[in-house]
């Protein structure tokens, strides 16, 4: 009784926020995919943190970490957490004063308007599309299992996927950006605060830090330390991971229009210097729940470590509250998939569509929303794993870096040079991963990522290839109506 | 010159980061923390105090 009354209170307050995040507002494009650009401190903050962090860090960390120990933070914590506020920081500054001065308001218009060539934005378009829904696939599969977990006589998988579809659409639809950034909040604070306070009642249980170490050097010592002859840490593969991991963050469309909702550039630095705290926050007492997971409930093999997180929760707050666990779930899902919804559905409006018109937008979201469903039914239906679909998206993500990053911060960046490296990319990476290119030992990503970077400065050569880019102004006038690039109102949000 | 100064402590905190040449054993250090995962912190603590001064940088910083 208990769970189900914490599940619905957990859906109405985040329908009642997004509810209060639409009444009042301007009926405006910008102020529905931007929230005005106006994003404060905090929920610029909470926005990327929780659209960053997925079901992954709480099922899928405590997972390896049971079998592969503290190892899984050393490959991976310390670079995301310096590696993502860096190049969001990089990226972050001239993506949100482009957005202003170019009237943008997705990700793919605002290359395609830098770089003078509606190829550009279609091309972006097509891979975000193709690398975000297999992403949104994986959330939804992970609410539908938490909620079957919990539920299992009253709801089923799918119904479980569709009804955290279901809520995260409409809050979307109701407010936009800002009721994302107010649901990342409350949602980032739940899962930031259960995983916490599962780490500390685990040293209480094990009497204490010391404790709990000396006994699981005596028990499992391979589990705490970092092996060097594990195929995992060989330097290739460590390279490898390093790279995917920190420069994926960096090409996710959701992160990147919420950098362009970023107020200002103060909000943006207060945001990122808060990040390696939050991430170190939210990893250690990840990988150390999966690491004292292996002494305390021995013996799980394979993909069935990834249920350790929640079994934790059950044993140290007790069964009635084990619905804590799947709550923390569903919010680290739906504070990703609201903001990717609302960037599809943003880019299906702006750069496929070409609908300005008032009240189009929710229109594009719902659409988003129906494939999505229908692609987790197939997903289903299907042999492919969730860790396979996240792999492709996050691989294929990277191919786009270096047109996402040249077309910031190089003049040089022609559209013939961001189309082919987009393009190639994606291309040597399939070919890659079937073993028809060399990899040199390193992961399809390395080559992939290689080739793109070569084909944007050769695509870039000599003067054919350029197309004349049209000043701000210029473009301003042409696209004037909802790319309204009126300063922000000065609400702030947070 | 700014530039470099920016970058040379970023590139030693990523080979700090690949540390090849460390040998880590299962051992506690101050009787509590595993060595490894001392090892991290501390990078962390530094890759910290980089990001604030990347971030603080009047190169990075074109308007605040």
């Amino acid at each position: 009784m208990i769970a189900l009354l914490a599940l619905l209170a957990y859906f109405a307050l985040m329908l009642l926020l997004g509810w209060q995040a639409e009444r009042g507002r301007e009926q405006s494009a910008r102020e529905y995919y931007l929230a005005g650009s106006g994003l404060a401190s905090v929920a610029l903050f909470f926005a990327l943190f929780g659209t960053n962090c997925s079901p992954f860090v709480l099922l899928g960390v405590p997972g390896m970490s049971y079998h592969e120990g503290l190892a899984i933070f050393s490959l991976n914590a310390p670079i995301i957490a310096l590696g993502v506020p860096l190049l969001l920081w990089w990226m972050g500054q001239p993506a949100r004063r482009l957005s202003l001065e170019l009237g943008a308001l997705s990700p793919a218009e605002l290359y395609s308007r830098k770089l003078g060539s509606r190829a550009v934005g279609w091309v972006l378009f097509g891979s975000f599309t193709l690398f975000t829904l297999p992403y949104m696939v994986t959330g939804i599969a992970g609410c539908g299992l938490a909620l079957e977990s919990v539920f299992p006589e009253v709801l089923s998988r799918e119904v479980g996927a569709a009804l955290s579809l279901g809520v995260a659409l409409a809050y979307t639809l109701m407010g936009g950006m800002r009721a994302t950034a107010w649901t990342n909040i409350v949602q980032g604070a739940l899962f930031l605060g259960v995983i916490l306070l599962v780490g500390v009642l685990l040293f209480i249980a094990l009497g204490g830090p010391a404790a709990a170490f000396e006994r699981l050097l005596a028990e499992r010592p391979e589990l705490s330390f970092l092996d060097r002859d594990a195929p995992r840490t060989e330097w290739k593969s460590f390279l490898s991971t390093s790279i995917n991991i920190t420069l994926t963050v960096a090409c996710f469309p959701h992160m990147l229009v919420r950098l362009m909702a970023a107020r200002d550039d103060r909000s943006l630095r207060a945001s990122m210097r808060l990040y390696p705290l939050a991430l170190a926050l939210l990893w250690l007492p990840a990988v150390l729940i999966g690491v004292f997971g292996a002494l305390l409930r021995p013996g799980l093999e394979g993909k069935a470590s990834d249920g350790v997180f929640p079994w934790m929760v059950g044993e140290l707050l007790g069964p009635q509250w084990a619905v804590l666990g799947t709550l923390a779930v569903l919010a680290a899902a739906m504070s990703t998939l609201d903001a990717q919804l609302l960037t599809l559905g943003s880019m299906l409006e702006r750069d496929v569509r070409g609908v300005r018109r008032k009240g189009g937008e929710r229109l594009f979201l719902l659409g988003v929303a129906v494939l999505t469903f229908a692609l987790y039914l197939a997903f289903e239906a299907s042999e492919v794993s969730i860790f396979g679909l996240s792999n492709f998206a996050f691989s294929g993500y990277v191919m786009l870096f270096p047109t996402l990053v040249l077309g910031l911060h190089w003049n040089g960046l022609t559209a013939r040079g961001a189309v082919l490296s987009m393009l190639g990319g994606i291309g040597t990476l399939a070919l890659a991963s079937l073993g028809w290119f060399p990899t040199l030992g390193f992961q399809p990503v390395v080559p992939g990522l290689t080739m793109a970077f070569a084909l944007a400065w050769v695509g870039s050569l000599g003067g054919t290839g350029r197309l004349p880019r049209p000043s701000a102004q210029a473009t301003n006038r042409r696209r004037p109506q909802n790319g309204s690039t009126s300063q922000p109102r000065g609400s702030e949000v947070g | 010159m700014r530039r470099l100064r920016l970058l040379l402590p970023l590139i030693a905190l990523l080979v700090l980061h690949f540390d090849f040449w460390r040998e880590s054993r299962p051992q506690l250090v101050l009787g509590w923390l595993p060595e490894e995962l001392a090892w991290r912190l501390c990078w962390m603590a530094l890759a910290l105090v980089l990001l604030w001064y990347w971030t603080h940088s009047p190169e990075t910083e074109r308007e605040a």
